[in-house]
């Protein structure tokens, strides 16, 4: 279904992506999983076709991204992480615009609208416009753009985010549903959620694939917490224990300029962030640019 | 394609700028047609649009400032990129439905000339007078153009509109300025020299590459060089007649000496096609960042 081959993303000279590859077969929930700042939505734009990669090939279906780009796209739905909504439409014009985007049919169009809306619990809110619409009824919306036209595969970049507990379980349901019929990837850093709704498990750390097994061989002889823990390369967890070992410890350093000033504990945490995100090969990296140019 | 269309196209009529715009368009139209057909009864309706067409397009920015800013900025362009259609049908439907708002007061004004047939002493060249009402039209299809093309550009519509209405101010002297200008080749060469540098930045601009901009700037400064040694009357008084080339406003008021100029149609939409064609190129850019 997807095939990415040797996925790299750079954005100016910093990487975000480096050199991944995996393969996304039918029918499954696929859970792709990392901290923040991992590089997940920029491969889920790269392979819906909003972003271009640096180097390397996504193909769907056998179609290339790049090359054959409106075909690739058309087995695709996809929800980024912000819903891509235009506030001054109703939900019933903004799918109704998806769908005549899509290419569907008049005669097909509007049983489909139908379908989706009360597929995705908004039927009710139709003819509202977007703007007045609570958060939870936009993401609706969101995934219900993603669904229209029936897509093989269904992108959905961290599609519960800022929804309260209530939508999230209708969301997580409505997810699987979805899996039943779709390929489905689910984006998100929210273990609960990935362990709730997918089948396998891509997770990716620093830009790179660490795991992509099914959801069972992964959490064989551990649970998926302590997988993700071991897997980011414990990042997330000693970064943690830093800052509270060090809540209370205000150190004097002297700035280039020569004057003293207390590290604050937020400059202490981002400094040991980018120890842990910054590129490990900043060699290999370079030889990279050198190539390109 | 259809489908960007019309949704832009719902969106600007129903919208609070292409309303406006269409009103401002009529009323200024009206008011130098007011002018020019009734109070100084004269019939020639080549004088109203010549007059008019500055004014009538000053506001042209409020319309095209959103067009891709706004997609921007409330990440919408996310949709339009992963949805199965191409970046080219996407800026085309976007600007057709922007001409098509264009279109309704220009339609409205087509029944003018009718209307002051029936009170003009003289008579009254229509093919004139329709020739000049195209010609405006295709103006307001190459400052569209333009328009979305700077919307291409920025994020935020109010330095859009900003960049626009400055954009339009400088074509707008360009022929007062092209008088003042030096017609000697030596001034010819200096600008060449300096597009040249600027093209070359430009280059590494969009390529990153330092050698690529460096050679095409070098290239270019090389080349006006040598025309300059070689054969410099090519250079004679060229500056200030590229500097009046740019006046966009110009070829409109070619109607009102009586000359029906086809060249104008050409010009406008040679500057129609270019813009949209930067405008293809710099939201496909986006992708590629």
């Amino acid at each position: 279904m997807i095939e990415v081959k040797n996925l790299s993303k750079k954005y100016g000279p910093i990487p975000a992506v480096k050199d991944i590859s995996f393969k996304v077969d039918q029918g499954a929930v696929y859970g792709f999983l990392g901290p923040n700042g991992a590089g997940k939505s920029t491969t889920m734009n790269m392979i819906c076709g909003c972003l271009a990669p640096t180097q390397g090939s996504i193909t769907v279906n056998g179609f290339d991204i790049i090359g054959d780009a409106v075909e690739a796209k058309r087995c695709i739905g996809y929800l980024p992480e912000q819903p891509p909504l235009y506030m001054d439409m109703t939900p019933f014009e903004y799918l109704e615009f998806v769908a005549l985007a899509k290419g569907l049919r008049k005669e097909e169009l509007y049983d489909e609208l139908e379908f989706v809306m009360e597929k995705t619990g908004i039927a009710d809110v139709a003819d509202r416009l977007i703007r007045n619409l609570s958060k939870g009824y936009k993401q609706r919306v969101g995934i219900a753009q993603a669904i229209v036209g029936d897509p093989d595969i269904i992108i959905l970049d961290e599609p519960t985010v800022g929804l309260d507990p209530l939508q999230i379980i209708e969301i997580r349901s409505l997810i699987k549903e979805l899996g039943e019929e779709h390929t489905v990837i689910l984006s998100s850093h929210i273990l609960q959620e990935i362990e709730a709704v997918c089948d396998h498990v891509i997770m990716i750390s620093k830009g790179r694939i660490v795991a992509d097994e099914s959801f069972e061989a992964l959490t064989k002889n551990e649970t998926l917490e302590e997988a993700f823990v071991r897997l980011a390369g414990e990042s997330l967890d000693a970064g943690a224990a830093y800052a509270m070992e060090r809540s209370s410890d205000k150190e004097e350093k002297l700035s280039r300029k020569g004057k003293k000033r207390v590290i604050t504990e937020s400059e202490k945490g981002a400094a040991y962030y980018e120890e842990i995100f910054v590129d490990e090969e900043p060699e290999a990296d370079d030889e990279e640019t050198e190539d390109e140019e | 394609m259809l489908a960007i269309y019309k949704k832009e196209f719902r969106s600007a009529l129903f919208g609070m700028t292409g309303p406006i715009f269409m009103v401002a368009v009529l009323a200024i139209f009206g008011y130098f047609c007011f002018r020019y057909q009734f109070t100084l009864a004269a019939p020639q309706i080549e004088y109203t649009v010549a007059d008019s067409a500055f004014w009538c397009f000053l506001l042209a920015p409020l319309l095209t400032m959103r067009s891709f800013s706004e997609e921007r900025r409330t990440k919408t362009d996310q949709l339009l990129y992963s949805l199965p259609i191409t970046t080219t049908q996407v800026v085309l439907g976007k600007y057709f439905a922007l001409v098509t708002i264009l279109a309704i007061p220009c339609a409205v004004i087509c029944t003018y000339p009718l209307i002051v047939s029936q009170f003009a002493a003289t008579g009254m060249n229509l093919a004139l007078a329709y020739g000049s009402i195209l010609a405006f039209f295709l103006l307001g299809c190459a400052v569209i153009a333009i328009g979305i093309f700077i919307s291409s550009l920025f994020d935020n519509i109010v330095i859009t509109a900003i960049i626009n209405f400055l954009l339009f101010f400088a074509l707008y002297l360009c022929t007062p300025l092209a008088g003042d200008i030096p017609t000697t080749p030596v001034s010819a060469l200096v600008a060449l020299i300096v597009l040249s540098v600027a093209i070359g930045t430009l280059v590494y601009y969009i390529t990153k590459s330092l050698v690529a901009g460096i050679a095409s700037g070098a290239a270019l400064v090389a080349a006006s060089v040598i025309v300059y040694f070689v054969k410099s009357s090519l250079y004679e008084g060229l500056l200030a007649k590229a500097v009046s080339v740019l006046f966009i406003f110009r070829p409109v008021t070619a109607f009102a000496s009586s000359v029906f100029d086809i060249t104008a149609f050409v010009y406008y939409l040679s500057a129609a096609a270019l813009f949209v064609f930067f405008t293809v190129l710099s939201f496909e850019k986006r992708r590629w960042n």
